[in-house]
């Protein structure tokens, strides 16, 4: 199992956002989306550029590129990672968190570590767009404490434009993992013009509240900061402008989803 | 913060820090009169007694804890028995841009007239200096390492709890029954002790005195006053200054004042390092709070109001000036007053209090200097405390600075202290380990490590002035291993070590024979049952440290050199030449070397296998080496802020890092070496063995963002116990992004309130110089992944 290979673009330690506690966060190549937004612009492709970790060998001369890069990667490497601040993960309730990208992008291999990390009692956390097959999310499920589930537009017409794929899928695995019992944050990328409308959001809230039980709401606020990555990997960057109806900020979120008797905080 | 303290505040905070020539004249005049007619002691103990008989008293309107160093606030004595301020010295005083004293043209001829002829050849600077060894003067010029005892006094003195149980008419009384049991027949020093004893005893009848002068001039201003809460607050204070330090203690407000006037007495005497602190003050202050809360005599906000006076009054007294080499490697007007909060009962029982939390509220609102709050964090600590000091860390003061208790009471039992005293010590300064009010912990001096590195590539040549300062060990194309290199390293190291040790021996017995401090000595255990001085082994622990700077720096340079030189394809005389050039016309050289050698930090054991050897053989060449007192050298990790003079004095290392540039600071990494985040920098830390040093520092550049959230600060609670699990001493935190001190460069007048974390104290960034500035800006920003 350990001989298992997968493709990630980093290795992130005191990731403290990325689910509760001191966290360890794998960031995954690839994913089915293709959120023009997105800030991770870096995990889109499933490509990588170096064969081994560059940080070990040396094999990059600049950390920034690093990152942008990837490179092929295997079990064992990761969880000597992740097992180097076990002892923070210990005092503070923290564990792993799988991201990217999207980790359900591999999902031989996010399964792999998922089994080497419940063998260490490491506490697991998925962080995806829930689009794959059910098969695989059920599959998953058995092995994760806690998915990190986006909704990014509840309109499946405006969900196509903005991300590339419909929302159908989405949708119904995360009503699968809520029938499951699985523990679920519902994460909102707050985006102007995209979806921070009041009538998505009502809709969001919505659907969230029509779930079997109720999940806590990350509201992630669109920050400006991706742009240089754009540039480095040549990619064309495309600003987000409000457009079209008045966008809420995530104070008005918060509160349209008390309404709803949802809890949101900002941030995750 | 009501407007009392608001007013009190408002007036630290802006009076200008000033010489005051006072303390020197009359210092002067009765060493003039007198010099000849006394024992050592004596003569220090009546100079002492003259000084408070005499000197401008200050007692401002608002002030309910009273007395000040100086004439007013922030006014600073000279020491012309350590070292004489020139003519010169108080011109550039006055005129240089950064931390300038002020003080009048006519106070500096009255200065030259009076004052430095008498003290030409006498000042222990002078009688320093005219002996010590040309091979110690090389290396010293070379900026091998400082020499702290050359301007001021040993300092590092830190209280426990016995003036809050007895107050000087008992101490006299103990004084009087040591005398009364001299043995004159079988004890030859008996007549010694009996003139420290005596000397002891004038003191304690002049701090009297010196409270008594403040009694009667509150009284007299009460005839000038109409207020009469006013009237009735100058009651109060003549009744405590009566009270106390005369007699032990009967009320918070007393305890308050009662430490103040011997903060003031010790600080008066002489102008130890580090001031002087009083320790644990949650645990001494504790008893008193409860019982006046229970009797009604004292609310919450009456406490914290007399703390906010005593926080204030710290503030008030200004680093005394310093010159020369010291002025260049610590030019601050803090004066490094630490105060401990949390940690544990002498019973071992968590002694976070009511009074802890006043005195993190206390520092928060006022957002001083100085004092310097620091938290004291055991596995019995609760989260609430430690949630309470994150919260105080979250807003960017750069305090509370945080330690390890468990670590500090293990590193002194290693040196043999009992567990008792341990529980009762903490630290002072910046990260000092001692055992408070029983100790004599002396920090000797920096010592430059990397500097020991480029002299052994050099063949003990300075490249910087081409002059012979160390051991030829070998040209360094005769190694044709990295163990060949290292052990140079080591014999240049031990060559170092020993030359520094040798002149702090001689330092230190001139103190001894000098210098003794006798009113220091009352307080401190067990200089009076031993009737020996504070100075010469009088303290029941007499410890020495030498303070080695820059681990990050020549870890990553080794660490360079085995990867590139010896393991890799770099031609050793390429990167000498790289070197030389400064790195001029080698962009691809430095950034190999940046880029492509593990650095210590990243918890990478590649790296830190070579820190651990360093720390290792730090240890060897220094730990257990004999001082004059019948005691041993430890080893200490800090550099203050001498990693900026010591980067000075050093050329451009294999690190990459440029000529000039400050080392690493303290035991954190190399600026920006570690890019892992801070777990990382945590675990390579941890690999050192910091039971075996007095003290470890670990400087984190947070952004704000990092620490936006309740649970942000839980995480940050969590990384900071877990290093504490793993064995860390000591954590320290600016939270500030770059634009923000970007910004203050630029308008530094809209950023006078702008505290930040400089070393093992903060510092107003304003007064920073440029180089100093520039060292906290590239400190690796930790921020979100």
């Amino acid at each position: 199992m350990t001989s298992i290979t997968g493709n990630i673009f980093n290795i992130k330690r005191y990731a403290i956002h990325d689910g509760p506690n001191i966290r360890t966060t794998v960031f995954f190549k690839g994913c089915s989306l293709s959120c023009w937004w997105c800030h991770n612009p870096e995990g889109k492709s499933p490509e990588v550029r170096f064969k081994s970790n560059p940080r070990q060998t040396f094999e990059s001369s600049d950390e920034k590129l690093v990152p942008l890069g990837g490179w092929t990667s295997t079990v064992s490497e990761i969880m000597g990672e992740i097992r180097k601040d076990l002892p923070f993960f210990q005092e503070s309730g923290g564990g792993v968190t799988f991201s990217g990208g999207d980790p359900l992008y591999q999902p031989e291999f996010l399964q792999a570590l998922l089994k080497a990390c419940g063998q260490e009692n490491i506490h697991r956390s998925v962080d995806t767009s829930a689009h794959a097959p059910a098969e695989i999310i059920r599959s998953v499920a058995g092995e994760t404490e806690l998915w990190l589930l986006d909704l990014k537009h509840m309109d499946n017409t405006l969900h196509l434009k903005h991300t590339g794929l419909e929302n159908g899928l989405i949708l119904q695995n995360i009503k699968l993992l809520d029938a499951l019992g699985a523990e679920i944050r519902i994460r909102i990328p707050l985006i102007p013009g995209v979806n921070a409308d009041e009538q998505n959001l009502t809709a969001s809230a919505k659907f969230i509240c029509d779930l079997e039980r109720k999940h806590p709401i990350d509201i992630l606020p669109y920050h400006d900061t991706a742009a240089s990555k754009y540039r480095t990997l040549g990619l064309d960057y495309r600003q987000v402008q409000a457009s079209g109806p008045e966008s809420l900020n995530p104070e008005q979120l918060i509160e349209l989803m008390g309404s709803y008797g949802l809890s949101a905080q900002i941030g995750g | 913060m009501n407007d009392r303290i608001n007013r009190l505040r408002q007036e630290s905070f802006e009076a200008k820090p000033s010489i005051s020539i006072e303390r020197a004249l009359l210092e002067t005049e009765f060493y003039q009169d007198n010099a000849d007619n006394y024992s050592l002691p004596v003569l220090r103990a009546l100079t002492f007694k003259h000084i408070c008989e005499n000197k401008s008293l200050y007692l401002g309107p608002d002030e309910l804890i009273v007395g000040e160093r100086g004439p007013s606030p922030k006014s600073v004595p000279t020491f012309p028995e350590l070292t004489c301020h020139s003519v010169e010295d108080l011109k550039i005083l006055k005129s240089r841009e950064m931390t300038p004293y002020d003080i009048s043209d006519t106070d500096i001829a009255i200065y030259a007239e009076k004052v430095i002829p008498y003290w030409e050849g006498r000042s222990m600077r002078d009688r320093i200096f005219s002996k010590v060894p040309e091979d110690w003067k090389l290396a010293y010029e070379a900026g091998l390492f400082t020499e702290f005892m050359e301007q001021r006094a040993p300092g590092h003195t830190a209280l426990d709890g016995t003036i809050y149980r007895m107050g000087m008419i008992d101490l006299k009384a103990r004084i009087a029954d040591r005398i009364q049991r001299l043995d004159y027949d079988s004890d030859p020093q008996a007549a010694d002790r009996y003139e420290q004893l005596k000397a002891m005893d004038i003191t304690c009848d002049a701090i009297i005195i010196f409270a008594a002068r403040h009694a009667e001039l509150a009284e007299s201003l009460i005839k000038q006053t109409a207020d009469p809460e006013r009237v009735q607050e100058l009651k109060t204070i003549a009744y405590v200054c009566r009270n106390v330090p005369a007699k032990a203690p009967q009320t918070f407000h007393e305890a308050i004042q009662m430490y103040w006037f011997v903060h003031l007495g010790i600080i008066t005497e002489l102008n130890g390092w580090d001031a002087m602190t009083p320790g644990h003050i949650d645990h001494h202050l504790i008893p008193f709070y409860e019982k006046e809360i229970v009797d009604g005599t004292l609310t919450r906000e009456g406490a914290k109001e007399l703390m906010s006076c005593l926080w204030i009054k710290v503030n008030n007294q200004t680093a005394p000036p310093k010159v020369g080499v010291t002025a260049k490697e610590s030019g601050t007007y803090n004066d490094f007053t630490q105060i401990n909060l949390g940690g544990l009962y002498p019973d071992g029982s968590d002694a976070s209090n009511e009074v802890s939390l006043i005195g993190l509220e206390v520092s928060d609102e006022l957002h001083l200097l100085q004092p310097q709050p620091s938290v004291h964090i055991s596995s019995k600590t609760p989260d609430a405390f430690l949630t309470a000091a994150s919260k105080v860390i979250r807003k960017g003061y750069g305090y509370p600075s945080v330690f390890n208790t468990e670590m500090v009471v293990k590193e002194q039992l290693r040196v043999g202290k009992s567990a008792q005293d341990a529980l009762e010590g903490g630290t002072s300064g910046c990260i000092e380990t001692g055992a408070f009010g029983k100790e004599a912990y002396i920090l000797t001096g920096y010592f430059n490590v990397p500097k020991v590195l480029e002299l052994t590539l050099n063949n003990g040549t300075d490249p910087l002035s081409g002059k012979q300062v160390g051991l030829k060990t070998g040209p360094v194309e005769s190694f044709s291993t990295y163990e060949e290199l290292y052990s140079a390293f080591l014999k240049q190291l031990h060559y170092f070590v020993d030359l520094k040790i040798r002149v702090n021996n001689y330092i230190e017995q001139m103190y001894a024979n000098y210098s003794p401090a006798p009113f220091l000595s009352v307080v401190i255990h067990d200089c009076i049952e031993k009737g020996q001085d504070y100075y010469n082994s009088g303290p029941r622990y007499n410890t020495n440290y030498i303070q080695c700077c820059g681990i990050g720096t020549v870890t990553d340079s080794l660490s360079a050199l085995r990867t590139h030189v010896f393991g890799g394809e770099l031609d050793m005389a390429e990167l000498m030449a790289a070197l030389e050039a400064n790195f001029e016309g080698f962009d691809d050289l430095r950034s190999q070397l940046q880029h492509q050698t593990p650095f210590y930090g990243n918890d990478d054991d590649r790296a830190d296998m070579i820190m651990l050897d360093v720390y290792g053989d730090l240890f060897k060449a220094i730990d257990g080496k004999p001082n004059t007192k019948g005691t041993v050298y430890h080893l200490n990790m800090l550099s203050t802020t001498c990693h900026i003079y010591f980067g000075k004095m050093l050329g451009a290392t294999p690190n990459g890092r440029r000529a000039h540039l400050p080392e690493s600071d303290g035991t954190s990494p190399s600026h920006g070496a570690d890019v892992q985040g801070p777990t990382a920098v945590v675990k390579s830390l941890s690999k050192m063995d910091q039971s075996l040093s007095g003290g470890t520092l670990l400087n984190q550049r947070f952004l704000p963002d990092v620490l936006a959230s309740d649970q942000d600060l839980k995480n940050l609670g969590s990384l900071i116990r877990t290093y504490f699990k793993l064995g860390g001493h000591h954590m320290q935190f600016n939270v500030v992004d770059t634009a923000t001190l970007r910004k203050a460069q630029a308008n530094p007048d809209d950023y006078k309130n702008l505290l930040v974390r400089v070393a093992g104290y903060s510092d107003y960034f304003v007064d920073l110089d440029k180089d100093h500035q520039e060292e906290i800006i590239r400190r690796t920003e930790q921020g979100l992944p």
